[in-house]
């Protein structure tokens, strides 16, 4: 059934606004291009989504982990004399000595060692990571990224107390694409960027703060008033300015937004005093505090080792990004595993959580290169899944002795799984039906969830059900 | 030895390999042609300065620079998103089949590019035609009901948010409390010298003053807040491609939160707060000098009422909370 929708359906109402976000006037321009009907999800109904998830954390290993170094371990003359590899109970071979709190969380993590990629620069790499398609410049300003598709999609779900933004990140902007825009999608949905150490003081206010705030937003209130006809005829986006602002008033003073970024001296200690684990101690508290994010990327920047992988003088050597992802993710997952969830009774956070994570690519095995580093590597690594159902334990997919090439692809295609299937493992676990596309875009070409077109021609779009057992 | 291809369908990642990102350097000569014209650089000439002349021969230079200011000013390019040209549909005459010509308006952009031409590529003669144009200086406000499909006839002008660096710059100015960010470092001998002409002309500052205007910014490097704030309102980042301003209710929080912003309005470190507080006695002339120095108006009788009601009930912190409404206030964030 073809369901016609027009711009303005898709556009925020003034309710709508007042419940969440809004329009900034950067969009007006862009709004103001669009074709007037965007044709909604007419071939859709394809599949069916699992809808096993509330939540989805994306954990972005960003500048690519060395894969057979860690989760995919490959015998190599390069490997370090400390490194203590052993056969860990899920079977694999594991760097036990520099991931140890990763290797207890083993048993709830699914991994799928087969991955392949078309990219292997990092900017289109990581942009492939965040849109879940190729970049295509020449339409890139259109392209939504992932966690903005969630958000259009569960607007309908949001209820009247959620006032946390649908889709949060932390240090994005740390990687070189830095936060895709919502592309055509309204400003509405887009990305709440945050940095993890700034936003400890930066979300939070304490009791004269509050009050101050409200002594001043009663003065910008009366200004306002005293304005409004006067403002009126600029178009719906200044208008809507005022209502984003509202929102994000509201947001600074709803209670639970504050307690979303306290964290105590013993998580600091337990995830680490970092980047990555500030930013995974604000993921779960975001998730307690259920305040409508549902869709929450990571990312931890920097593992893009060319030169002196193993040598311990350099600032962001491997061993360092190591002891900084360990007790982040780890944390993370162990967790949610304890946090009741406050929308289900009776479960867990993880049991409605899903947990990805996985770099843009891996890096060139065998010796190291010149530089004693090793460079991109797209033809096989790992992502590793957990919660919401995923079979702990799990092993999928495998790579050949050198981790170069892989030699089974861990599901039923002869191809390899490659981040598209992350997405529509993604979609598919928060109940969104990702055979689902959106035509007419301002280019007028069509935007399909998951994109089946890959660099050689037409690629698997399926859901990676393996992970599930 | 040639070049090793990588592509998905070859042999792969050769272990035994050093790498195969380096390229294989074969020895022989390898010559930059020009991207547009497969032009060479003449034997002995400098290859910048070559790709300079090529470069601003092309007329696609003077159309390129022509639409990215257009675009700027106006909220709409000819050609949008203002860096996607597509070369085969500039010209009416001779389109791809099936095919319609890019630019929404070809000919005034013709024109333009001839005009920008023709005065020496000066972006100053530039923008004040574009500025001093009847299309530019239409109101912002819209008589009846404004259609989307009317917007590639600049029926009106289009209201834009300011960019990160404005933002920042127009907060500084208003307040009379400027930015830090560091950058060049003055020599102590020209630092005596250079801090008095700074007083003067804050448009020009001497080569070795510290950078004071997020405009000034080279290299983008702030940090904490300041950093936050630029990035909430789109920071342009000069190492990868232009990312366009992200609305998203970080704005707001940054305006509502930032130190950015209250650090600014309090009535301390010489701000403008500060001394109009100790220059006037007369509180209303002291919200009629905050609106000016804010809005670039005088307030209406209602602002002016509750204006000095918020003084004279705490004359300092009052004084802070309205600068700071002010600075929230739609009016001040956009260009109309």
């Amino acid at each position: 059934m073809l369901k016609l929708k027009t711009v303005s359906d898709v556009m925020p109402t003034r309710r709508d606004l007042l419940r969440y976000g809004g329009m900034g006037l950067a969009g007006a321009t862009v709004g103001a291009m669009w074709p007037l009907k965007v044709r909604g999800a007419e071939n859709g109904g394809k599949v069916a989504p699992r809808n096993n998830a509330r939540n989805v954390v994306f954990y972005e290993i960003s500048g690519a982990i060395s894969h057979l170094d860690t989760f995919d371990f490959k015998d190599n003359p390069a490997v370090p004399k400390d490194f203590q590899v052993r056969k860990i109970p899920t079977g694999i071979y594991f760097p036990v000595n520099f991931l140890p709190r990763v290797e207890k969380i083993m048993d709830r993590v699914a991994m799928v060692r087969s991955f392949v990629t078309h990219e292997e620069v990092h900017l289109r790499g990581q942009y492939y990571v965040q849109a879940g398609r190729q970049l295509n410049v020449a339409f890139a300003r259109e392209i939504p990224s992932i966690g903005t598709v969630v958000a259009y999609e569960l607007e309908s779900r949001r209820r009247m107390s959620d006032t946390f933004p649908t889709y949060v990140s932390f240090n994005l902007e740390t990687n070189q694409v830095g936060a895709l825009s919502t592309g055509f999608l309204p400003p509405q949905y887009s990305v709440f960027d945050l940095n993890a150490a700034q936003a400890l003081t930066g979300m939070t206010l304490d009791q004269k703060a509050s009050e101050l705030i409200e002594e001043r937003w009663r003065v910008l209130q009366r200004f306002r008033e005293i304005n409004r006809d006067r403002m009126k005829g600029f178009g719906r986006h200044v208008e809507a300015f005022e209502d984003f602002s509202n929102t994000a008033k509201a947001l600074l003073t709803d209670p639970r937004w504050p307690a979303a970024f306290k964290v105590s001296d013993e998580d600091r200690k337990r995830y680490g005093n970092t980047g990555p684990g500030l930013a995974c101690a604000l993921a779960r508290n975001v998730l307690r505090e259920d305040g409508g994010t549902h869709y929450v990327h990571v990312c931890q920047h920097g593992w893009d080792h060319h030169r002196y992988i193993w040598d311990r003088t350099k600032d962001d050597n491997h061993y360092k990004l190591m002891s900084d992802f360990d007790p982040a993710i780890s944390s993370l997952i162990e967790d949610l595993a304890v946090t009741p969830s406050k929308a289900t009774p009776g479960k867990m956070l993880l049991d409605e959580t899903l947990v990805v994570f996985m770099s843009e690519f891996g890096r060139t095995p065998g010796p190291l290169n010149h530089m004693a580093g090793r460079d991109h590597h797209k033809f096989a690594f790992p992502a590793m899944f957990a919660g919401a159902g995923v079979k702990g334990g799990l092993v999928l997919g495998a790579s050949d002795k050198d981790g170069d090439k892989v030699t089974d692809t861990g599901w039923n295609h002869k191809e390899q799984p490659r981040i598209e299937n992350v997405v529509a493992t993604m979609y598919s676990a928060l109940g969104i039906d990702w055979s689902k596309a959106i035509h007419n875009t301002p280019s007028g070409r069509t935007y399909t969830y998951v994109d089946p077109l890959g660099a050689n021609g037409f690629i698997p779009t399926d859901e990676l059900t393996g992970i599930y057992g | 030895m040639g070049l090793i291809t990588v592509d998905d369908l070859g042999k792969g990642y050769n272990t035994k390999e050093e790498s195969m990102l380096r390229m294989r350097r074969t020895g022989g000569p390898n010559a930059a042609k020009f991207i547009l014209t497969d032009e060479l650089a003449r034997p002995g000439q400098d290859p910048r300065e070559e790709l300079a002349r090529m470069l601003t021969a092309n007329p696609q230079f003077a159309r390129a620079t022509v639409n990215l200011f257009w675009s700027k000013l106006m909220g709409v390019g000819f050609v949008e998103p203002w860096d996607e040209f597509d070369l085969a549909r500039q010209d009416p005459k001779n389109l791809p089949k099936g095919w319609d010509v890019q630019p929404s308006h070809p000919e005034l952009l013709d024109q333009m590019a001839a005009y920008f031409r023709k005065n020496n590529y000066s972006l100053h003669k530039l923008f004040s035609a574009i500025c001093n144009s009847n299309a530019y200086q239409l109101s912002a406000r819209f008589p009846g009901e404004w259609k989307d499909s009317y917007t590639k006839y600049y029926a009106r002008k289009y209201v834009r948010m300011l960019g990160a660096e404005e933002l920042h710059d127009a907060i500084a100015s208003a307040t009379e409390r400027p930015g830090s960010f560091g950058g060049r470092r003055r020599r102590p001998a020209a630092a005596a010298a250079g801090a008095q002409a700074a007083a003067v002309n804050n448009d020009d500052p001497p080569p070795q003053a510290p950078v004071t205007r997020a405009m000034q910014v080279t290299v983008p490097s702030p940090t904490g807040e300041l950093k936050s704030f630029l990035q909430a309102f789109g920071q342009a980042n000069r190492g990868t491609p232009a990312r366009p301003p992200q609305p998203s209710p970080l704005q707001p929080i940054m305006l509502i939160r930032s130190s950015v912003v209250n650090d600014r309005v309090l009535a301390a470190n010489d701000s403008r707060v500060q001394r109009l507080l100790d220059a006037y006695k007369d509180n209303g002339k002291v919200v009629d000098e905050l609106f000016l120095g804010t809005l670039s108006r005088e307030p209406l009788p209602d602002e002016r009422l509750y204006g000095v009601f918020v003084l004279d009930k705490n004359r300092k912190e009052g004084a802070q909370n309205v600068q700071w409404a002010l600075l929230n206030l739609v009016e001040f964030l956009y260009n109309f």
